[in-house]
């Protein structure tokens, strides 16, 4: 049953299944100046909330000349408090000013009480918890008059209260609310290396016909007494296990905008170019030129 | 309180501290212990918040003692939102406050000077008034500009005992030597967008006079008696001139002829 009406979808023709990356200020004079040629441009809501100021500014002249994603970070879909007010009025107003091709947040908390974390912390897979997200979700989407998309995330811990697996969790909240999904597969990766579960069973479970993004990133790899574990820290090149993982992803969501996350220790923009180039050549691969122009709904 | 809210409300206390991990019910204990992650993310994303905000006093004081006294700022006062760009207000006060840095007051007024260009980098950019309007006005031999005169949107004006734009532009630099040469005098600043920056302009103590009777709302000729009062030889015209020039004045009313509106 759905908690609210299917919101409309965000508007076609905007962001196209071709591969972008996010806008990171130290390439703002390059990419203003000499207008590279790439896809699309993706940017963290909270850094461009402030009404004026000039990274609002930067935003406009970035959203004139490329499609623009605005990827959220801080509305805590996940919170049990329920969503921010304040919070989601600031990301409308972004989104009525800049109106993006497409608009996503995180399958996650970030705030409790009064607090805010700054990250995305991890939830419990339980029914409880599938109500709460699936309240905020309508209600976000309510306000916002669109689609939202929502990230699977990166985990570095597993709950023993969880009563089903990640992927029902998502089948079920975008079958509830009509949300679509921004597919990570790094995060796939990660949380499947973390937790001990196989990303391809993972991509198996999950209905991804409603995946209208994929995000590629770096991850460092931290060796501790008993292992590994992977840290999601969008520092460094796409692993070679997560693009294999993209084109199996890819087999599944057909033809969909691809982002590359490179959030810390920001490389110069040609390397980051290098990567959205090769993600590009990996779509052009899987399928032809006329389905990718398509742009994502 | 429903189970979700109760592990939120545990986790929350772990991540900044006022709790242990084995607090938070329903973790399970073969990965338990990742729960630092977590309380390490949260750390950096705070700490490296207040990093970008005041990168001249972290080079000042160094990147081990400003991300130590970070941390303690950000466990004392977390962040209520997560727009980073406006945490950390309070940290110049807390600066002040802190018995590490108590030799040094320049500090806490470089932190100072930092929140305002951050405050004025995110204001709009908004149109100011000329000198040549103001020769428009004085052509068509209209009513005075005195109540006209308004302060632009992303002014802030800034005051310090301190050389602090000194040694900001010297901690930018990382110039060691240069900070060491600096004379000790106070400052006044004006600080304000400016095209695609923030632009920082020593005034002088009638011109900062003039500027902060306007910016509080007061008249033209109380504004002028109180910057002729601080600096009697003072010609009320070239404070004027010197303020059109840096461009501090929002654009005034007008109507396409250049008469008020």
């Amino acid at each position: 049953m759905r908690n609210s009406t299917p919101p409309i979808k965000a508007p076609a023709g905007s962001v196209p299944a071709k591969a972008g990356t996010g806008l990171k200020f130290p390439h703002v004079d390059h990419i203003l100046e000499a207008r590279p040629h790439l896809g699309w441009f993706e940017v963290h809501a909270e850094n461009f909330m402030i009404k004026g100021g000039r990274p609002r500014e930067i935003l406009h002249e970035v959203a004139a000349t490329y499609p623009v994603s605005i990827h959220g970070v801080g509305l805590s879909l996940g919170s049990a408090d329920g969503l921010d007010h304040t919070h989601l009025e600031r990301l409308a107003n972004l989104v009525t000013d800049i109106r993006p091709g497409l608009v996503s947040e995180h399958l996650a908390w970030c705030r409790s009480g009064a607090t805010c974390f700054s990250d995305l912390l991890p939830l419990p897979y339980t029914a409880e918890a599938l109500e709460v997200v699936s309240a905020n979700v309508s209600r976000a989407q309510d306000r916002l008059g669109r689609q939202i998309l929502v990230e699977n995330p990166s985990l570095y811990v597993d709950f023993t209260i969880s009563e089903m697996r990640e992927t029902e969790f998502l089948n079920v909240l975008t079958e509830r609310t009509g949300c679509g999904l921004l597919l990570d597969v790094n995060n796939i990766h990660v949380s499947g290396t973390n937790l001990g579960y196989d990303p391809a069973a993972y991509l198996r479970e999950l209905d991804c016909g409603g995946v209208g993004e994929i995000h590629l990133a770096g991850h460092h790899v931290r060796q501790i007494e008993n292992g590994t574990i992977l840290i999601d820290d969008h520092g460094g090149h796409v692993a070679e296990p997560v693009w294999h993982l993209f084109e199996q992803a890819l087999a599944k969501t057909g033809p969909v905008p691809v982002q590359i996350e490179w959030d810390n220790n920001v490389p110069t923009f040609d390397v980051l170019a290098g990567e959205v180039a090769k993600a590009d050549s990996i779509l052009d691969r899987c399928f032809n030129a006329e389905v990718r122009n398509v742009c994502a709904a | 309180m429903s189970a979700l809210h109760e592990f939120q409300t545990s986790f929350g206390a772990y991540l900044t501290g006022d709790a242990a991990i084995e607090d938070c019910a329903g973790l399970s204990s073969d990965t338990v212990e990742n729960a630092a992650i977590y309380q390490n993310n949260v750390r950096h994303a705070h700490s490296g918040a207040l990093a970008s905000t005041y990168p001249a006093l972290r080079n000042l004081i160094g990147e081990d003692c400003f991300d130590a006294i970070a941390d303690q700022f950000c466990e004392a006062s977390p962040p209520a939102s997560s727009v980073l760009s406006e945490y950390g207000e309070e940290f110049p006060a807390y600066l002040a406050n802190c018995p590490e840095l108590s030799g040094f007051p320049f500090l806490p007024e470089v932190a100072r000077l930092e929140w305002a260009m951050n405050v004025a980098l995110h204001s709009p950019l908004s149109p100011v008034t000329q000198a040549s309007d103001l020769a428009r006005l004085a052509e068509a031999e209209s009513t005075d500009i005195s109540d006209l005169l308004e302060p632009t949107t992303s002014l802030q004006l800034f005051m310090s005992e301190q050389p602090v734009q000194d040694i900001l532009i010297a901690a930018l630099a990382n110039d060691a030597e240069r900070i060491s040469t600096i004379e000790h005098a106070p400052q006044r600043l004006a600080i304000f967008r400016r095209n695609e920056g923030v632009v920082v302009e020593p005034l002088t103590a009638a011109e900062f006079t003039f500027l902060t009777a306007i910016v509080l709302g007061q008249s033209f000729g109380k504004a002028a008696d109180q910057a002729i009062a601080q600096e009697p030889a003072i010609a009320i015209e070239n404070i004027i001139g010197r303020l059109l020039t840096l461009g501090v004045f929002a654009a005034l009313p007008l109507t396409s002829k250049g008469l008020p509106s």
